[in-house]
């Protein structure tokens, strides 16, 4: 926290700012990715940490944010590779759809449980290209990879999804007139 | 983009909620900035050694001190006091439903393959509150109604689940079995297969993980349900004492599903009914809600929390209810402070008729009672424009 009287230089002010306008959508890709708010700000935060030092050779807000993006991904995909959070199925609970367009509530989740359900390279890149509505370019300079990797793995994770019945079915109720 | 892909984006877009705060810019300056602090601190120690080991010690001391004081990220929010209602911040109260006495269909009892379930929980004052949906498949149609299967479950849930599918060792407490909030039909919500269930995890747990959360399944088959479990869950604070599992309320989803907190008995509930009911429908209802006691109250968001008003006309020595309804409940966590009561208004209700004698005909009287679960109700009283 700021001492009180404390005076923000100019870099300081425009970081702010940046953190300010740019946290809420990199919070929605997070929790998309970790499936909670607190690793999400976790994740989120590490990700502003890491950049705040690079500031000043960043020379604007597009490489800032290109770089933030690389940031966040390697941090999720790191914490993926140390520590395994994948979910366990510990019920007779099936993911079969029950098609009601008025629950919004069982449409949510259900997408993203199947989201959640993608290995974490395949998640990373639905979270960058569907929700912090990236590029196929910005996502594979955020994954460091190439676009054509980025295609192949967004063309996997769409394939899982579709094949995910409570998510097709789902789709396909949304699709209709 | 393709069709799938927009149609994910779209969906994504809708699923994915709203972060609950803004990160802190200031805190984030700050970390990067104490650790090359701390950094050049050790640097410095080693290359004076011994010599300057009591100045730097004292340096070292002050910035871990300065470190303690950040801002924890992931303390419990606590939203700032609300000093006016705001249509934004408070769920309209839905349309009244004429209450038939909890009758509903015969239908199928849902198998263990027909029914879908989520499980998620939010941070509260010490602890979590948590929301069960479940959902039972659609079985048949009546009058083109879908009609889902009835869910076989009660009463619950039972225990949490660890990653090594085994019981975690919180025990489980039944609640308050005596100030429920007022759902006067909760196994409607069972037998229509779609119910929300309510729970609460408070205290201090220092043990592994929760993965899922059971609950009993009444079926041929017999067993439960576990149902894999998103969100916070308690910390280890042993200061917050024994760490219990507390079922909550069956509800339609959208209905209450927690017992009211104790503190809520310092609420008081006080309004009027605007001048203009007519036979059709009940003038707007200003309503305010204040604490009588010392400290703040939190009023838990919707569907842990929820109130209820009803109507009874009188006329000719007969009654009949008019209409039912919830009131306005909370989408965020607010804060109810001394001196800073809510205000809100619910809209003119039109009446619904249930038959002969029901209806609301002018000149008679119309009792209308409003209840929050915990909080003693309000009776108003307005007379039928003829």
């Amino acid at each position: 926290m700021i001492q009180e009287g404390a005076r923000l230089t100019s870099s300081e002010e425009r970081f702010d700012g940046f953190v300010r306008a740019a946290s809420p959508r990199l919070l929605r890709a997070a929790f998309l990715l970790v499936g909670d708010w607190p690793a999400a700000e976790d994740l989120v935060q590490t990700a502003f940490e890491k950049t705040w030092p690079r500031w000043g050779r960043l020379p604007d807000d597009k490489q800032r944010l290109a770089y933030l993006h690389r940031v966040l991904t390697n941090a999720f995909l790191r914490g993926q590779r140390r520590k395994w959070m994948g979910e366990i199925a510990v019920g007779d609970v099936p993911h079969r759809a029950v098609v009601d367009g008025t629950d919004a509530l069982v449409l949510r989740a259900s997408v993203l449980a199947a989201v959640r359900g993608l290995p974490p390279r395949q998640r990373a890149v639905i979270a960058l290209r569907y929700l912090a509505d990236l590029t196929e370019a910005q996502t594979a300079a955020a994954m460091r990879c190439s676009t054509g990797t980025v295609k192949s793995y967004s063309a996997r994770a769409l394939a899982a999804l579709r094949a995910d019945p409570a998510v097709a079915d789902l789709f396909a109720e949304e699709t209709k007139p | 983009m393709n069709d799938l892909g927009d149609r994910l984006a779209q969906v994504l877009n809708e699923a994915v909620p709203e972060p609950p705060r803004q990160l802190d810019p200031a805190a984030i300056r700050a970390t990067p900035a104490h650790r090359e602090r701390r950094n050049r601190g050790l640097a410095a120690a080693l290359a004076a050694a011994a010599v300057a080991a009591v100045a730097i010690g004292v340096s070292l001391a002050g910035q871990q001190l300065t470190m303690h004081q950040q801002p924890g990220t992931h303390g419990p929010v606590v939203p700032p006091a609300p000093g006016k209602f705001s249509a934004r911040e408070y769920r309209m109260a839905p349309p009244p439903q004429f209450e038939t006495g909890g009758l509903t269909i015969p239908r199928a009892t849902c198998t263990p393959q027909q029914i879908r379930a989520t499980a998620a929980t939010r941070r509260t004052d010490g602890g979590v509150l948590g929301v069960i949906h479940f959902i039972g498949a659609v079985v048949s149609h009546r009058d083109g109604v879908a009609l889902r299967c009835t869910l076989p479950i009660a009463p619950g849930p039972s225990a949490l689940i660890g990653a090594d599918g085994r019981h975690l060792k919180v025990p489980l407490s039944r609640g308050d079995r005596i100030s429920r909030p007022e759902n006067p039909h909760p196994w409607v919500a069972l037998a229509d297969g779609q119910a929300s269930w309510g729970f609460s995890w408070l205290g201090s747990y220092c043990g592994p993980p929760a993965r899922a959360i059971e609950v009993p399944f009444h079926h041929a088959r017999g067993g439960s349900l576990r149902i894999l479990l998103h969100g916070p869950q308690p910390g280890c604070k042993p200061a917050a004492g024994a760490s219990t599992l507390i079922d909550g309320v069956v509800g339609f989803p959208g209905q209450p599903v927690q017992p009211p907190r104790p503190e809520y008995s310092s609420l008081r509930l006080s309004g009027q009914i605007e001048p203009g009911t007519t036979g059709d429908q009940l003038a707007p209802i200003h309503l305010t809600l204040r604490t009588v006691g010392s400290g703040p109250v939190t009023l838990d968001p919707c569907p842990a929390y929820a109130g209820r008003d009803g109507g009874t006309a009188h006329t000719g020595g007969f009654s009949a209810p008019i209409s039912a309804g919830y009131l306005p409940c909370t989408k965020h966590a607010a804060v109810i402070r001394p001196g800073y009561p809510l205000h809100w208004t619910i809209p003119a209700t039109s009446f619904m008729q249930s038959g002969p004698g029901s209806a609301a005909i002018p000149g008679s009287t119309i009792d209308v009672e409003l209840g929050i679960a915990g909080v003693p109700p309000l009776r108003l009283k307005t007379t039928v424009g003829r």
